[in-house]
């Protein structure tokens, strides 16, 4: 009886085992039937896709019609009597307007009206906004209209604000207006100005202030040995303000050249709104000729001597004296012509500042190899502000050592009232005094210098003032 | 890579759920509890991220140089469902709990908007004229990544992902909460139920509205 | 079989309206419906695809593995959704371009994959084909209501022509998103109220008609 129980048991067992076993085949069987369905199924989709692909394409050049389509329909809603419309290729010389932005594509319209995308600086947050701006050939802004949505403060406008500047002529003064979102309106207003920039220089639409300033140019040179330069403009409006005074606003800043000559003209233009008034100077002359009166090649009347003067002076000191001191402006120049040198030192020139201040440009001498070194001491209400090393002449230790850590050496004088005299010091001082440098010969020369300067502007003083 | 501009953009400006209206059907079926959609928020955020990682790659890669893009449909969202199913058995071995609260919600994470959503939002190249020269330089030789006229790259995808993820939780525990207090209101009949929800959801977009905004 | 489309029919288009009742496919509904004819565009897309995925479906029905049957509906659905998306950036760009992503969507449209799942892959081809149409049909009817209820609040407008002055009568808050939810909430309550009386009073005329025939009967068998 068990051997039976035994047999069935066993038997039963092999049963389930082999179920098992081809229940696990038919699982994986299964599994396997699944996968490939799928891989079927997905091989047949990809290859009617493919075959829709080739029935729909869509040509790269219908793309490109489609994109042009586009632009043209965004186009005709600022300008809807667009005809013709030619891109033309823009200007790179007028393409940046100083810090107000830059156009970015220039349309032309059969009818003699210009669509010019320009980016305006200033948006919220930074980001800039393209305007599309439609000028009509009488140089009035027909309509306006931004191109991107860069800016989601748009919404926040008084509704009117699509009627700003409508209707007015291009200008680069025309005013900013807001009503709430003022970050929006500033570049509105920039984008507003770059593209009239562009469209009066370029295009010459409107008046071209630029090419009035070209002519007049000519004009004063035509009789001259120089009639023959070209002028670029030299678009750093840095100086502007500099070169202004209550009567004469300076508008542009030319350079002049020649090929094959060696001398480079600077012209100012003054005033363009009505008329242009022009100095010419030859450019690059040495510092000993700058004040000579034959430095004036020409300039137009009504623009006064003492404008002429301080153009003279601002464009090759002033604009020195900016590298170290930004806000210095010159009010007065005295080149030190006899007296006030010595074995030590000696004085070169001495600028006097509108505000009081003296910029001593003093040599001194005694250094490494017999060397010099010219400096530049600012001195403001008898105290040292600033110290600058113009030159040095066979001071080749000075850039290795000195000039490496000027910041920390100058602070060794900058701060220190010039009753101070400085101590030269020894050469086996070298390394041992903290901030000296170690180049022991280049550092007495600074010292005597700083000490010259010391001396001569408390002369000044105490004479009571300049001569 | 515009870091602060992605994350207003993900979570409030551009929010998945209520302004871009992607990942709805969730949205109104798993509302029912916070903790529930937080963590159907959080899966979804997981999956996402993932998504991203290897769909990108995928598209600049496999699709773009064999001209391909017609099969990213198909691609993306089979890569989807693979993602899922394998979530649904990480979250079955290692957290049972969340896998029973989240119920039948978690396979119907495949057919969430929000995933190929984003997905497809983070291929977008920027102009017509770029993707021609994709296929031009793959025609030569691959440069660098931002050659390949994608508007983002890499980690501003996955980046983005993430914070989609994110904006999709916070509006779906923010609803959640909601739903709790609104579900207990006495209502007029028809509006009870789906009705309440949408009015519900449309006071939410009106306050992200104010995003859009900055 | 003329009863069982009759059924279908009404199923998909009202009683079980994907829309408003089984709130399905919400997604597209609240995105696309700013204008009436985005909504139809939408609605005609999803109706194709419907139509051609139930159809497939339901021939391969009994060849699709269990295992494996989500994602090769999937695939399906995908393909045909691909196919639609090259159509119209082929024919219909603008309605191309203002769709956007969400004709990439469909693929995840609730609807579409609920059918196939629920419908299609237990029904012949026929019956599937009508499903798909008829679902298709209630799905972009209602959306297109919608994008009317929307275009024409929000923006003045129908189908694109303007019907009067923008600035003079229009509540924008409509085309945003907040006014979307509004909308789709509102109608569907409206949807609902309709619904359950029309149901009501079918339900009351039945239950007379039944009434009405156990009389008879009553009475029938007492002249017996």
């Amino acid at each position: 009886m068990t051997q039976e129980v035994k047999d069935v048991a066993a038997e039963t067992a092999e049963t389930t085992a082999s179920n098992e076993k081809a229940m696990k085949r038919g699982t994986v069987l299964q599994a396997l039937k699944a996968i490939a369905v799928l891989v079927v199924i997905c091989l047949v989709c990809g290859a009617l896709l493919a075959l829709c692909n080739d029935i729909f394409y869509i040509s790269p050049e219908e793309r490109a019609r489609r994109e042009e389509a586009k632009i043209n329909a965004a186009l005709k809603e600022v300008y809807p009597n667009l005809e013709n419309p030619e891109t033309i290729k823009i200007n790179k010389n007028f393409e940046t307007y100083g810090a107000y932005g830059s156009v970015s594509k220039v349309v032309k319209s059969a009818d003699g009206a210009y669509i010019i995308a320009a980016k305006g600086n200033g948006g919220y947050g930074g980001v800039p906004i393209t305007v599309l701006i439609a000028i009509d050939p009488s140089a009035k802004i027909v309509a306006w209209k931004v191109s991107d949505a860069g800016q989601e403060t748009w919404m926040n406008l008084v509704e009117p604000y699509t009627e700003w500047y409508v209707g007015e002529q291009i200008s680069t003064d025309l005013p900013v207006l807001s009503a709430g979102a003022s970050y929006s309106s500033l570049a509105l207003n920039n984008a507003i100005k770059t593209a009239s920039y562009y469209a009066m220089n370029v295009l010459n639409l409107g008046s071209n202030p630029q090419k009035d300033a070209e002519d007049a140019i000519a004009a004063l040179l035509a009789d001259t040995d120089y009639a023959d330069y070209t002028f670029a403009v030299n678009s750093d409006l840095k100086y502007r303000a500099a070169l202004s005074d209550e009567n004469n606003a300076m508008s542009y800043f030319f350079v002049g050249s020649k090929e094959g000559a060696s001398e480079t003209l600077d012209a100012y233009v003054y005033n363009v709104e009505t008329e242009a008034k022009v100095v010419i100077l030859k450019g690059n002359l040495g510092y000993t000729a700058r004040h000579e009166q034959d430095a004036v090649i020409a300039k137009s009347e009504d623009i006064a001597d003492e404008l002429v003067t301080k153009v003279q002076d601002l464009n090759y000191y002033e604009f020195k004296i900016h590298t170290y001191l930004e806000d210095f402006r010159l009010a007065q120049y005295i080149a030190i012509t006899d007296g006030w040198n010595t074995d030590d030192a000696r004085i070169n020139s001495v600028f006097v500042g509108e505000d009081g201040t003296y910029v001593v440009n003093a040599t001194g001498k005694g250094g490494f190899a017999s060397g010099t070194v010219t400096v530049n001491v600012v001195i403001k209400d008898g105290v040292i502000t600033e110290l600058n090393v113009e030159s040095h002449e066979s001071q080749s230790y000075l850039s290795d050592h000195i000039l490496n850590i000027w910041d920390t050496f100058k602070m060794l004088f900058v701060g220190n009232s010039i009753d101070t005299k400085f101590d030269t010091t020894s050469p086996n001082d070298a390394g041992e005094t903290p901030g000296h440098t170690g180049a022991t010969y280049s550092e007495n020369a600074i010292i005597r210098a700083v000490n010259y300067a010391c001396e001569y502007v408390k002369s000044l003083t105490e004479q009571g003032g300049t001569n | 890579m515009d870091v602060l501009g992605i994350i207003i953009a993900a979570l409030f400006a551009q929010n998945f759920v209520l302004v871009k209206f992607m990942g709805i059907c969730p949205f109104l079926g798993v509302s029912k509890k916070p903790s529930a959609a937080l963590g159907m928020g959080l899966a979804v955020t997981a999956v996402m991220v993932i998504t991203c990682l290897v769909t990108y790659p995928i598209y600049v890669f496999v699709l773009l140089p064999l001209k391909l893009e017609y099969l990213e449909i198909i691609v993306f969202i089979l890569i989807i469902a693979a993602l899922v199913q394998m979530l649904e058995m990480i979250l079955k071995k290692f957290s049972p709990g969340l896998y029973s609260a989240l119920g039948i919600y978690l396979p119907l994470v495949t057919t969430n908007c929000a995933i190929l959503g984003v997905a497809e939002l983070v291929i977008e190249m920027t102009t017509v004229e770029e993707a021609h020269f994709v296929h031009r330089v793959f025609n030569t030789v691959a440069g660098g990544f931002t050659d390949y006229g994608m508007a983002m790259s890499l980690g501003e995808a996955v980046f983005s992902g993430l914070m989609y993820g994110l904006g999709f939780t916070l509006a779906i525990v923010l609803l959640a909460g909601l739903r709790q207090k609104v579900d207990k209101l006495n209502v007029a009949k028809p509006l009870r139920g789906f009705p309440m929800t949408m009015l519900t959801a449309c006071f939410m977009a009106m306050a992200f509205y104010i995003f859009t905004l900055i | 079989m003329k009863n069982r489309i009759r059924e279908i029919a009404l199923d998909g288009t009202i009683r079980q309206n994907p829309t408003f009742r089984l709130v399905l496919g919400t997604c597209p509904t609240l995105a696309v419906t700013t204008t009436a004819f985005n909504s139809l565009g939408m609605g005609l897309a999803v109706t194709f695809v419907l139509i051609c995925s139930n159809v497939i479906i339901s021939l391969l029905r009994n060849v699709i593995p269990d295992r494996v049957r989500i994602p090769c509906f999937i695939v399906i659905i995908a393909t045909f959704v691909t196919i639609v998306r090259m159509f119209m950036e082929a024919y219909i760009p603008d309605l191309y371009e203002s769709l956007g992503v969400f004709l990439s969507l469909i693929v995840v449209n609730c609807i579409i994959l609920g059918r196939a799942e629920s419908y299609a892959s237990h029904n012949p081809v026929g019956y599937s084909a009508l499903d798909g149409l008829f679902m298709g049909l209630g799905f972009t009817v209602s959306i297109t209501v919608m994008g009317i209820i929307r275009e024409l609040l929000g923006s003045a407008s129908l189908f694109g022509l303007k019907l009067w002055d923008a600035n003079a009568f229009s509540i924008p808050f409509f085309t945003n998103a907040a006014g979307a939810f509004l909308t789709y909430g509102l109608l569907i309550a409206i949807f609902n109220v309709c619904y359950n009386a029309v149901d009501r009073k079918i339900k009351h005329n039945q239950h007379g008609k039944m009434l009405q025939s156990v009389e008879t009967q009553t009475t029938a068998k007492e002249a017996e």
